[in-house]
């Protein structure tokens, strides 16, 4: 899944940085769900999957 | 007209008055962001904040008009595959150069602009600092929160990291040099003070007309240095308190400071309820409370390390300063008489002034 992130960074650029951090993890506030399920960095992805990164609406 | 830009955990917010007068809010941005701060580059006019979305991590966006489209400034991360993630922007300086601006972050990271905050480096010699796997974070974080140039050299600077210490760089970043010697972490057993570790410096500011004099705000000590940082002599006795976070000074005399006492680091509130400015124009060696017009009864606030600023100098030296219960205070006279000029905003993290010419 998070090559899945990186390859959408490098299709568009101003996403970089606003998924994964410079670690390469997905940032603490947010969700990647694979087909529904919320998924790992790496959940296997394959062809005709469908990925939602969704923002936790927290906060004080 | 002066701008204020405050910066608060739910946005920023443009504020415009006149000194010692009444402010308004005249624009707000990053609506329900945290902006930890925000200047207004008084070289180019351009405004620049430092945004933390909870969501997608720290940012450096910059605009012509705060109301406007902002856009997002490239190269405030730390190298990829690293281990670690930035984590925060502290405060923007500009540099002595045209187009030069620092940002400081956490953790204990110095960005470097050249063509006015469009696109950032890390300053690798501090990011690689053989030093570095030792020092400590502060409460806040790694933060590097203070960055004051020496006027009229580009390549000389001093910074301070919560809890890492003060540092000095004469040749643009290349090489940096501590600058401790004096300081007493009260907080550190007594065998474990030589270490130059978890040296929690809350403030630095430099005395522009003198700028071998630098103040302190320290966790716990007010200091003072006339060698250009190299070595520190606490000046706190007279104030109720010689713990707090901001500091201010007056550029036209080298003999000024501003401080915002709290009770303690355990108790990081306004003392007795009250709250109150320190001044002084004897380089520490006495203080006198500025309250006129600050609330002087059930007042318990805590005023951040970024949240004072001052503008101008002499007796017309603009102060401001935005505490975490949404107020803003302001003074047009130097600290002889107060106002608040901002009642119910969000916690503020910052506050900057510029003047604006309409």
């Amino acid at each position: 899944m998070s090559d899945v992130l990186r390859a959408l960074e490098a299709a568009q650029p101003p996403v970089r940085g606003w998924i994964l951090d410079e670690r390469g993890e997905v940032r603490r506030h947010i969700n990647v769900y694979v087909n529904g399920e919320r998924a790992r960095g790496d959940a296997a992805v394959r062809e005709g999957d469908t990925i939602d990164v969704l923002p936790a609406i927290s906060g004080g | 007209m002066t701008e204020l830009l405050v910066g608060t955990k739910k946005g920023l917010f443009v504020l415009e008055g006149e000194p010692g007068g009444e402010f308004e809010v005249v624009a707000r941005a990053f609506a329900g962001e945290p902006v930890d701060f925000a200047l207004r580059d008084p070289r180019s006019g351009r405004l620049l904040a430092g945004v933390t979305s909870p969501f997608y991590g720290p940012k450096v966006f910059v605009t012509d008009d705060a109301a406007g489209d902002w856009e997002q400034a490239e190269g405030i991360a730390l190298p990829e595959g690293g281990g670690q993630a930035l984590e925060r922007i502290w405060v923007i300086v500009p540099g002595e150069r045209d187009g030069l601006l620092y940002a400081g972050g956490d953790p204990g990271v110095l960005f470097v602009t050249q063509d006015g905050g469009a696109s950032w480096h890390l300053n690798d010699a501090l990011w690689e600092h053989p030093t570095r796997p030792r020092w400590q974070p502060g409460g806040g974080g790694l933060c590097l929160h203070s960055i004051v140039p020496w006027p009229g050299d580009p390549d000389r600077l001093t910074i301070a990291i919560s809890a890492a210490g003060v540092w000095h760089t004469a040749d643009g970043g290349t090489t940096w040099i501590r600058g401790n010697a004096g300081l007493d972490p009260r907080y550190v057993p007594d065998e474990g003070k030589d270490d130059e570790i978890g040296l929690c410096v809350h403030r630095l500011e430099r005395a522009p007309r003198r700028p071998e004099r630098l103040f302190m705000q320290f966790h716990g000590g007010v200091y003072r240095s006339d060698d250009a940082g190299t070595s520190w002599s606490q000046i706190g006795a007279g104030l109720p308190s010689d713990f707090g976070f901001p500091l201010a000074v007056d550029p036209a005399d080298p003999d000024s400071a501003y401080v915002v006492p709290l009770v303690a680091d355990m108790d990081r509130v306004t003392p007795d309820g009250r709250v109150r400015v320190y001044e002084t124009r004897d380089a520490g060696a006495t203080w006198t409370a500025r309250g006129d017009g600050l609330p002087r009864r059930d007042a318990y606030l805590t005023v951040l390390r970024r949240a004072f600023a001052q503008l101008g100098e002499g007796a017309a030296l603009e102060l401001y300063f935005g505490a975490t219960s949404g107020e803003v205070f302001g003074s047009g006279d130097a600290g002889a008489s107060w106002g608040t000029i901002a009642r119910r905003l969000p916690p503020v993290s910052s506050v900057t002034a510029s003047l604006r010419v309409i």
